[in-house]
């Protein structure tokens, strides 16, 4: 009781309590909302695809391999394997890098207290992008593209998070300024290997940066879930530190909260999920910048909101960019180019209907 | 005398005119009319030469018996040009690089860069060192402002520039175009009996391929797909590029092989593992655009398990091309064409042994003798391709 007073009391403080007249029973209801978008979107999308298949026969699929009752004995082999092997992991694949990466915006734009501020912040995607080029020119030596890609990302924001840190402290402007070398770096790392590759090898690494869920298998979706659900319940459970840390690191250590500590736990849970996410379907943008954004315009400031909200938005947003991008013609567009032309004129309208209100 | 003077005058002013419509070349040098219409004074004996191309010039100047005038141009400098492949159950270190195989000297040429492919930018101020006098390039249609201002900047050096230009530097694609590039490689060399040679024999064999098929009615035209899928996602799905209508390879296929691009789409496009499937083709050509992949991948890999449905796979009918660049049509390229045609219509080509076509067209086009064909043919992979 003593604790939720006093949450009550910080609330007050910081104003999240009484902004801009969003009670609690509308920002339930507004999750709710966008958790039956998420269901609805994964519903239809995997009725969307190159090749015809009957609504009918997709559940019918779907009913046979989730329940016990399914009966795959009046579908052709050739539609179960296009339903479940091809459409359903890239569906659900969709969603969770979706998530994942609308959640660590989320978290690196409260962390450095700036709207601004996107996943690849510290490098991840130019780090990601050379582990995957190198994975590529030289596969001979390198087990994985993904491996790499990965590991290369982690390892760049780990530059920049130790070049950034000063007297066992980490301010944000170094740290954003240590992303910053540190990326560019890696690109030039990247233009050299681009530089040196052959024609086939440099077509890939092209291929590569795209970014684009071509490739899905259950294997990324194995992969993928099991690691980037829990950290996103992790960090949407530190959402209240968030909103301190939000605040600025004087202000959290007045209020109690080792600002040094919940950084460096969020911005690594936050790297691991989008290092992850980049490594498996290459640099996908604006996801991690716009819905934190759309989500503070719909639900106020408030992480233990914002962080559940962009999420859901998140996957259904690059869900439905997705089945654009695999559906509107004969090829698959890069999915990049149908987040940035939808979601800008979506974001222009937020701003112009409420972001008075949020930005003054 | 004042009449006279005017007509001296006249007779000046004349003179002038007739030199700006004809022009006089300078001792020992001449005038040709290269691809874009411009008229070039060129050396009439050209003694350092720049060739930027995919191998079309430094192999057609092979022929020529001009290749020791080459101090530079688009070479390729990883390796030597060799890689390591396995296949016949041994390990085989394999140069697939025509030229560096027919004279290996080229492999010491300075790189001066090109557009597209694996040799940088170019680099003026590398050509300028070389001092040469006359460059040659080979035009691809691939970046028009770039090209332009890098003539430009010949052209403030004085250095003369011919400029071939490539099938697709046109509306109208065709064979023809590779023809007139080597016909003008022979007339700045004062080879134009070799070049007609050499055209009249890769125009024999695309003859050979039309006449065969010219009679294959719309609804018996095979369903081909050319499908260039990426190396290295090793543990990845299907996906991989296709070849549109509007591509060089689709052209020439529909054109010469008379056969029909599965894929409606224009340009080369990504395509998913679905996309594949629902396009279904009767044949799958595997060319070189994403690397060397020889037909066992599709069949046995397990990145191409979800799409083992397919016709061509079920029907045995995945073919790949021969190791010569892709979207690169040389003086090799009617090889390829016959491959794709024996691939596609095999009753129509039962009588070609590819083994010993493909070695009577080097030995025919190079004037080879058995050892360095043998050499040649190494390099086009044709058993790691499975094509032989």
């Amino acid at each position: 009781m003593e604790g939720w007073t006093k949450r009550i009391r910080i609330a007050e403080r910081i104003g999240l309590s009484q902004e801009y007249g969003f009670s609690e029973i509308h920002k339930m209801l507004i999750l709710l909302a966008l958790f039956l978008l998420l269901i609805t979107a994964v519903g239809v999308a995997i009725t969307f695809g190159a090749y015809n298949i009957s609504v009918t026969d997709v559940y019918r699929i779907v009913m046979a391999h989730v329940t016990p009752f399914g009966d795959l004995s009046s579908v052709t082999k050739l539609h179960n394997t296009i339903v479940w092997e091809l459409r359903i992991p890239r569906v659900l694949l969709a969603v969770t890098v979706g998530t994942a990466l609308a959640t660590a915006g989320a978290v690196f734009q409260g962390c450095f207290r700036n709207p601004l501020v996107e996943p690849y912040i510290l490098g991840i995607s130019s780090g990601a992008a050379f582990g995957a080029a190198m994975g590529i020119v030289f596969s001979d030596f390198l087990l994985s593209i993904q491996v790499s890609a990965f590991i290369f990302g982690s390892l760049a924001v780990a530059m920049a998070y130790f070049l950034a840190r000063i007297r066992k402290e980490t301010p944000i402007v170094t740290l954003i300024l240590a992303g910053v070398i540190i990326g560019s770096v890696f690109s030039a790392m990247v233009s050299i290997l681009k530089y040196v590759a052959t024609d086939a090898a440099l077509r890939e690494i092209v291929f590569w940066l795209m970014g684009g869920f071509y490739y899905a298998t259950w294997n990324d979706v194995r992969l993928l879930v099991p690691i980037i659900i829990p950290s996103f319940l992790i960090m949407w459970a530190l959402g209240w530190k968030l909103n301190i840390l939000s605040m600025g690191d004087d202000e959290a250590r007045a209020l109690g909260v080792n600002p040094e500590k919940y950084k460096f736990v969020l911005i690594t849970l936050a790297t691991l999920v989008t290092s992850l996410a980049v490594s498996t379907v290459g640099i996908i943008a604006w996801v991690g910048l716009m819905m934190p954004h759309a989500t503070r315009m719909m639900l106020g400031p408030d992480h233990r909101y914002v962080i559940p909200a962009s999420a859901m938005l998140g996957g259904a947003y690059l869900l439905v960019c997705d089945t654009m991008a695999r559906t509107l013609t004969t090829a698959e567009i890069p999915v990049g180019i149908i987040t940035s032309i939808l979601g800008a004129p979506y974001l222009f309208y937020l701003l112009r209907t409420r972001g008075k209100a949020m930005l003054g | 005398m004042k009449r006279y003077g005017q007509i001296l005058i006249l007779w000046f002013l004349m003179a002038i005119i007739a030199v700006q419509i004809n022009p006089i070349d300078a001792a020992g040098s001449k005038t040709v009319t290269d691809m874009r219409g411009i008229k070039v004074s060129v050396p009439e004996d050209p003694q350092r030469v720049v060739a930027m191309s995919r191998s079309l010039i430094d192999t057609t100047m092979y022929i020529f018996g001009e290749q020791d005038k080459l101090v530079g141009g688009s070479i390729y400098q990883k390796g030597g040009g060799y890689e390591n492949y396995t296949y016949d159950g041994e390990n085989h270190r394999v140069c697939t690089w025509i030229s560096f195989v027919l004279n290996p000297k080229y492999r010491n040429l300075t790189n001066v860069g090109g557009f597209g492919g694996p040799y940088g930018t170019p680099n003026v101020e590398t050509i300028a060192s070389l001092n040469p006098d006359l460059l040659i390039l080979r035009d691809l249609g691939t970046d028009n402002e770039g090209t332009a201002k890098f003539l430009d900047a010949l052209e403030r050096l004085n250095i003369p520039v011919v400029v071939l230009e490539y099938p697709d530097c046109y509306d109208n694609v065709s064979v023809g175009t590779i023809y007139e590039e080597v016909r003008l490689l022979g007339e700045v060399f004062g080879q134009q009996e070799k070049a007609e040679k050499i055209t009249s024999l890769m125009d024999k064999q695309v003859q050979l391929i039309k006449d065969r098929t010219k009679d294959i009615a719309d609804n018996d035209k095979a369903r081909v797909l050319y499908f260039g899928a990426p190396t290295s996602s090793k543990d990845k799905g299907g996906a991989g590029y296709a070849l549109g209508t509007h591509t060089i390879e689709s052209i020439f296929l529909e054109n010469i092989v008379n056969a029909k691009n599965a894929y409606n789409g224009s340009t080369t496009d990504i395509i998913s593992s679905e996309r594949l499937l629902s396009i279904d083709p009767d044949v799958i050509i595997l060319p070189t655009y994403s690397g060397h992949h020889p037909p066992r991948e599709m069949y046995d890999d397990e990145r191409f398990k979800n799409v083992q449905d397919l016709k061509a796979l079920k029907n045995k009918r995945v073919y790949s091309l021969a190791a010569t660049p892709c979207r690169d049509e040389r003086l090799e390229f009617p090889i390829n064409l016959m491959i794709e045609a024996k691939a596609v219509y095999p009753d129509r080509f039962k009588d070609i042994n590819l083994e010993e076509w493909i070695r009577d067209y080097f030995k025919d086009l190079y004037g080879l003798d058995d050892d360095k064909a043998a050499e040649l043919m190494q390099s086009l992979l044709l058993r790691y391709l499975e094509i032989v």
